[in-house]
């Protein structure tokens, strides 16, 4: 009780000098998002597990959703989703669409330049999905033949991954939302690249695709939490969310509530 | 096997073939039934997949016909190609089914495409299907074609169609009347899409689906292996799709796979589905049914087809027990009713309920009287009630009882019955039913008896034999044994049955008996040996065994008889010693009465130099040395001649002419009559020997067996006794003893024991008188006792001489002790007194004898006096033997003759019976003199007449064809048997006769041969050699040994008529008949039975065996006229 007054004392408190708010701005996340009793956060909505959107019933749900709803909860603020995707991530974060991005996004040296990032939660390797009448690709190895047409989605880690890696095979970029398995399915791409959490939550429900399994480690990336880099408070803070969340288990359990506790960063 | 069996078998195997095919038709039918519904049902599911394949499909191009319809088509208002295409793109982000979308003009070129690859590329428009019929706004479908898109596509024909497992796309068509102008949008339909849709209904194990266009050519398949582009021409040719859109038919495709395929048109497009279901899928569920039901049916099958086969086992069993228990019923009904023993069943009250027809036949009752009565209907009541009392008793206590009784027959007859009683039980143990078996055994029972009473007698026969006849069996044990062995051995009866040979021989060892017993048994003859016997008490004496092989009652057996030789081997041993005695150191010569040298010794000969050979014949007088002059030798003589001794020393000549010193002894030796029959001279050269003088004066004047006086001691004495009273007046008494019945002790228990008797009775004798009376033995068992000194008058020397008599009476009286025996006496005696009266000495002796006689006819154990009444029948008698005497001389005999013949009534020849025609007294029969001849001798010459009338008889007949042939038998008295010269006499006759001996037959009676057995045995022999038949007379009268009787060269036996007289009604007769013709026949000797009467003794003696008779029956003894007659008359 003496926690929600002194809270609701200090919500008080932060409204207040709101007409100052705009020269902190760039200053203090944090104290804007207590300001404004909300935080922003970015999501991929087509993300598996992650951070998806049931198109039928517009609910979101992925282990992504509850952190960012464990992170609200943690600083008292409500929680606001704010649609992204890999190709605009960078943009939204840095162009302050959103208080953090929370979709697990690949650490990756390009993102790397534009983000900061959190300490990673989870990791996963590259996958690949085809048609199950595809009767070309077989195995790993038949991918990067001539011929061959791979899809990824515009701005994931895939796209800079495969561009590096595909010699032979056609590399098919796409930015239209479930694009990579449209032209999977209806044959104008043989496979297309993606990661743990999007293939096991989209081989349960396409009874026509396939999983194609990389021999052994293929490129992992590490997943986390981004923002915009110069605000250490905001991150010191975020950071402390993921410490915390690994500690107090609710990483693990949700994790385990969307099969994902295979990729999980202890 | 049986019927029943077969019928069992048969009905088994048909209601088991009926069982088996029913059970596995219903499983077939079952089976097939099941299998058919599979089918049914995976054709079904192959229906139900086509048509929900085609529905996809029809609905997926009818889309793709709405998408051609509302597709943005270019005008002239706004020929913004990249406008269109980008319009195209975002309708195939919905379409996953069709990967591009393409315009093309009239030439078929592409001109716009959501693939800008393809813009450039001419497509072909003619071949796809439905033909253009002018009418647009068809969607028609083309060939498939390799590859992604008709930018790196390549359209396939029937000649060549796509390679397996490419990449392919079906271009579809439709055009669009657009104003004057016609558009053409071009497809490329994603087949992945539809195969994709397949695999998730229906999975390549299950079956495949292909989609034909109407032409036959393979648009899609599931199969990755199909070549696309190909033509199925079954489809134009098995399907009229005109009129039948769908269907179903189960085939076998041209890889052979069995699969149940079912095909349906699209209800737009010329287009079939085609499903293919593996019917090994459909049908998995089946296998999985039909192993079950098969796992569980077999098993039942096999399980009840065992159930049965034991249960048919079972049945057979039962059927085969059931047959074997009537198999048995119908034997046990046959026995029942075939026995010939009568069988009764009673109910459990004894009342009848079943007899057999021997019950009938035995009993006289038939089954319908005796039915439901009890037994006892064939009571006799010989049996006492306590005999049924003990009876049940004993049925109640073992359930079974048998024993003998006597029944009655329903006529009244009783009949000996061995009957059993057993009392059958069910198998609870209850009692059910008593079981009688009876046995008629009278005839049995008669034959017992008879066989026992015949035994008996043989029994008799051969206890009363008397030597030790005793039957061994082949081990040596006693069988029988005749109270003659028994007394001999000192056992009774009872101990000599079962002993063994070796219990009483002590001569040989046991091995050694055992040899002599396998001797025998093989001999099959007679055999022969001398041994020793042990008796009970321990005294050995000798003995010999002759025995017979024999068998008993299948058994071989000895038939021994022992006879004691002690006596024998006395004599022998006597004269062995006199033998020795006389060829001692001393020279004995032996002279007859005339002083003739009838023999020496060899001591004789080394003192006098004289050989036997020169001294025998000659006259002892030769010896004389001529130093003593005649006085001497007349003194010696005189001396001789009255002590009936001489002895003394004297001097003789050697041969040499050598004068010696011998003391000589010289012995007179008499004759019973007291008549000097030799004189024994023993002379040494000076000394002599006592011993031998004196054992020779003891055999002279004493009996050896009792050392009494002998009979020329006693007629001495009695010399001196009648001096003795001339002198004195006293009177004197010569008492006669003579023992009752000694003959019989002699034969029954042998020499042996009468010895004894002697010797005892002679103690006795000598204890009964004063010193100075003599007691003499004559010999046998006469005993005279002489008493002297007794009162001058004669009442009062009567007196004393009665009481003397009446003491020896009755000290003889006493029971001797024979060893083990004890046994009675009894003396006769007669008793005679002598005085001064003159007599002769035997006419003492005489009368005494007589009055001996007259006790024994006055009953015997008694004393007699001489009668002078006695004299006078002695007197009779000396007439009748002057009589007798003249009779022979006057021919007053004659012969009688009496038939013998043989069994056909065929003459064999006579027997001459003498017979004395008396001048006054008529015919005297010749019981009443021959006794007399016997004792006076007369029978000698009486006898010699006989036989030399006989033979005469024999040449007189040998004349005469019909009587040539006939044997005479002639009777011979033992007296005249016994004649030193019988032999010669025989021989003597014969001869002068001329007749041919065989045809001379003597009869002896048994008599003869029990005294003197080795001469009676020579003279047969010496007979026998010169061809003389002997008859045994009056055979089975006495005691015969049967040993003697088989040495003796016996041809024939004449059974006594005493036996033949009662033969008809006396069984012991025609015992001993039988007995003594089996013997006969055994012996080989021939039989023949006199004082046959009747013809009904001559049927019996022929019946048992004897085939030669003689009696009144046939003829009376006839004289020789009539009997010649009587020959005639019969051959005539």
């Amino acid at each position: 009780m003496r926690k929600s007054i002194l809270l609701a004392m200090l919500a008080i408190a932060c409204v207040l000098p709101r007409p100052s708010q705009a020269q902190n701005q760039t200053a203090n996340r944090l104290d804007r998002v207590m300001a404004n009793k909300v935080v922003r956060v970015c999501i991929w909505p087509d993300y598996f597990s992650i951070t998806y959107r049931n198109p039928k019933t517009q609910q979101l749900s992925g282990i992504d959703i509850d952190m960012a709803n464990e992170l609200g909860k943690g600083l008292g603020v409500s929680v606001e989703f704010v649609d992204s995707s890999f190709a605009k991530l960078i943009d939204d974060v840095t162009g302050d669409r959103c208080d953090i991005a929370m979709f697990a996004i690949g650490i990756t040296p390009l993102r790397a330049k534009s983000l900061r990032f959190t300490l990673p939660h989870l990791a996963s390797d590259i996958y690949a999905i085809t048609s199950k009448t595809n009767r070309r690709i077989k195995s790993w190895e038949d991918i990067d033949k001539p011929g061959s047409v791979v899809a990824v989605a515009k701005g994931t880690l895939h796209e800079p991954v495969m561009k590096d890696k595909l010699r032979d095979a056609q590399l098919l970029i796409l930015d239209t939302p479930f694009a990579r398995e449209q032209e999977v399915q209806s044959g104008r791409a043989d496979v297309f690249m993606t990661d743990y959490p999007y293939s096991q939550r989209f081989l349960a429900n396409a009874d026509w695709a396939r999983l194609v399994s990389p021999p052994g480690t293929y490129h992992i990336t590490p997943y986390a939490y981004a923002m915009r880099p110069g605000d250490d408070v905001w991150h010191a803070r975020l950071e402390r969310f993921v410490a915390d969340i690994k500690r107090d288990g609710r990483l693990l359990a949700s994790a385990k509530r969307h099969k994902l506790d295979p990729i999980v960063v202890p | 096997m049986t019927q029943r069996a077969l019928q069992l078998r048969r009905i088994y195997l048909g209601a088991m073939l009926l069982f088996v095919c029913g059970m596995i038709s219903i499983t077939a039918y079952t089976l097939w039934r099941l299998r058919a519904d599979a089918i049914n049902s995976g054709l079904e599911i192959s229906a139900m997949h086509t048509r929900g394949f085609e529905d996809f499909l029809t609905q997926n191009l009818h889309v793709t016909d709405l998408i051609a319809a509302n597709a943005l088509m270019p005008s002239e208002r706004a020929p913004d190609l990249r406008f269109i295409e980008s319009s195209f793109v975002t309708t195939l982000r919905h379409a996953p089914f069709l990967r591009s979308m393409s315009l093309i003009d009239e030439s078929g070129r592409i001109f716009a495409s959501s693939n800008p690859a393809n813009v450039g590329i001419t497509v072909s428009t003619q071949t796809p299907l439905p033909p253009t019929t002018g009418t647009e706004g068809i969607l028609r479908t083309g060939r498939p074609w390799s590859g992604r898109d008709f930018a790196d596509g390549r359209v396939s024909t029937p000649l060549a169609p796509l390679e397996a497992e490419t990449q392919s796309f079906i271009p579809v068509i439709r055009s669009l009347r657009q104003g004057t102008r016609t558009i053409t949008l071009l497809f490329a339909l994603n087949p992945d899409y539809f195969v994709n849709h397949v695999a998730q209904k229906l999975d390549a194990s299950e079956g495949s689906v292909e989609v034909l266009l109407y032409d036959g050519t393979l648009l899609m398949d599931t199969d990755p292996a199909s070549r696309l582009g190909s033509v199925h021409k079954f489809l134009e040719n098995n399907l009229i799709l005109a009129e039948i859109e769908s269907g179903k038919f189960e085939e076998v495709m041209s890889d052979g796979r069995h699969v149940l395929t079912s095909y349906r048109a699209s209800r737009l497009y010329p287009f079939v589905v085609v499903t293919h279901i593996q019917r090994a899928h459909a049908l998995q569920q089946w296998n999985t049914e039909a192993r079950t039901l098969l796992g569980v049916v077999i098993p039942a099958l096999i399980a009840i087809i065992l159930l049965a086969t034991a249960f048919y086992r079972r049945q057979l069993q039962i059927a085969a027990q059931r047959t074997e228990a009537e198999r048995l019923q119908r034997i046990n009904a046959t026995v029942f009713d075939s026995s010939s023993d009568a069988i009764m069943i009673t109910d459990l009250h004894a009342d009848i309920i079943s007899v057999n027809p021997a019950f009938t036949r035995i009993s006289g009752y038939s089954a319908e009287e005796v039915m439901g009565r009890n037994p006892r209907l064939l009571s006799s009541g010989k049996q006492p009630r306590e005999f049924y009392v003990e009876m049940w008793k004993e049925i109640l206590r073992t359930g079974a009882w048998h024993g003998e009784l006597v029944n009655r027959h329903k006529n009244g007859d009783y009949y000996d019955v061995h009957l059993s009683i057993s009392a059958s039980r069910d198998k609870s143990g209850q009692l059910q039913h008593y079981i009688g078996v009876t046995t008629d055994i009278t005839e049995r029972k008669h034959a017992e008896l008879a066989l026992r009473r015949e035994s008996e007698k043989n029994l008799a026969l051969l206890r009363n034999a008397s030597d030790g006849i005793h039957i061994l069996d082949i081990n040596g044990y006693v069988i029988e044994a005749s109270d003659s062995f028994c007394s001999m051995l000192g056992y009774s009866r009872n101990e000599v049955i079962g002993m063994h040979v070796s219990q009483w021989d002590a001569n040989f060892d046991p091995a050694m008996l055992a040899r002599k017993l396998d001797q025998q048994l093989e001999a099959k003859t007679r055999s022969e040996f001398e041994t020793r016997h042990r008796r009970k008490d321990g005294r050995v004496f000798d003995v010999e065994v002759s025995g017979y092989p024999l068998v008993l009652e299948g058994k071989p057996a000895l038939f021994n008889s022992s006879r004691d030789i002690t006596a024998r081997k006395q004599a022998a041993a006597e004269l062995r010693i006199a033998a020795t005695s006389f060829e001692t150191q001393e020279g004995i010569l032996i002279t007859d009465a005339d002083n003739r040298i009838l023999r020496v010794n060899q001591a004789f000969t080394d003192i006098t130099g004289y050989s036997a050979k020169e001294a025998i014949g000659r006259n002892p007088r030769m010896l004389r040395s001529g130093r003593h002059d005649a006085a001497f030798y007349a003194a010696m003589w005189s001396n001789i001649k009255k002590t009936g001794a001489w002895k003394g020393e004297i001097w003789n000549r050697r041969k040499n002419g050598a004068i010696y010193p011998e003391r000589l002894t010289i012995t007179a030796v008499l004759d019973p009559g007291g008549k000097v029959t030799n004189y024994v001279a023993s002379l040494a050269d000076i000394t002599m020997h006592k011993a031998a003088e004196d054992e020779i004066k003891s055999l002279a004047f004493f009996d050896p067996l009792t050392q009494l006086p002998n009979r020329r001691l006693l007629l001495d004495r009695l010399q001196q006794a009648l001096a003795s009273t001339m002198r004195s007046g006293k009177q004197g008494a010569l008492l006669f003893i003579d023992l009752d019945n000694f003959k019989i002790l002699n034969d029954t228990l042998g020499h042996d024991m009468g010895d004894l008797l002697l010797q005892q009775v002679a103690q006795r004798l000598v204890s009964c008188v004063r010193e100075g009376d003599t007691v003499a033995r004559l010999g046998g068992d006469e005993f005279v006792v002489m008493l002297e000194d007794l009162s001058a008058q004669s009442l009062e020397a009567a007196e004393q001489t009665e009481s003397i008599g009446n003491k020896i009476l009755s000290a003889l009286n006493q029971p001797y002790h024979l060893t083990t025996h004890e046994y009675h006496c009894t003396p006769s005696i007669g008793a005679t007194l002598f005085s001064d009266r003159q007599q002769p000495l035997e006419d003492l002796l005489k009368q005494a004898d007589i009055a001996m006689y007259q006790a024994k006819k006055a009953g015997r154990n008694g004393l007699r006096f001489f009668d002078p009444h006695m004299q006078d029948a002695i007197n009779a008698r000396a007439s009748l033997e002057n009589e007798l005497r003249k009779a022979l001389e006057s021919r007053q005999f004659s012969l009688y003759y009496q038939l013998q013949i043989d069994s056909d009534n065929r003459p064999l020849g006579a027997e001459a019976l003498i017979r004395w025609l008396h001048p006054e007294r008529g015919l005297i029969p010749p019981s009443d003199f021959i006794p007399l001849a016997e004792e006076t001798g007369l029978i000698l010459p009486i006898g010699l007449w006989v036989l030399d009338t006989a033979c005469a008889q024999i040449k007189q007949w040998k004349q005469n064809v019909r009587t040539r042939h006939l044997c005479l038998a002639v009777n011979v008295s033992a007296k005249q048997f016994r004649e030193a010269d019988f032999v010669s006499q025989v021989k003597a006759t014969v001869s002068r006769h001329a007749i041919d001996p065989a045809l001379l037959k003597l009869e002896l009676t048994e008599s003869i041969l029990q005294e003197d057995v080795e001469n009676t045995i020579a003279t047969m022999y010496a007979l026998k050699r010169l061809g003389i038949l002997f008859s045994l007379d009056d055979f089975g009268t006495g005691y015969s040994s049967l040993q003697y009787i088989k040495e003796l060269p016996l041809n024939q036996l004449k059974i006594d008529q005493s036996f033949v007289r009662d033969i008809t009604t006396d069984p012991s007769d025609q015992a001993i008949v039988r007995t003594v013709i089996a013997m006969a026949h055994s012996l080989n000797l021939g039989v023949i039975a006199e004082g046959v009467e009747t013809e009904e003794q001559r049927l019996l003696l022929l019946e048992k065996g004897c085939t030669q008779f003689q009696g009144y029956l046939f003829s009376r003894p006839l004289p020789v006229e009539q009997f010649e007659a009587l020959l005639e008359s019969q051959q005539a």
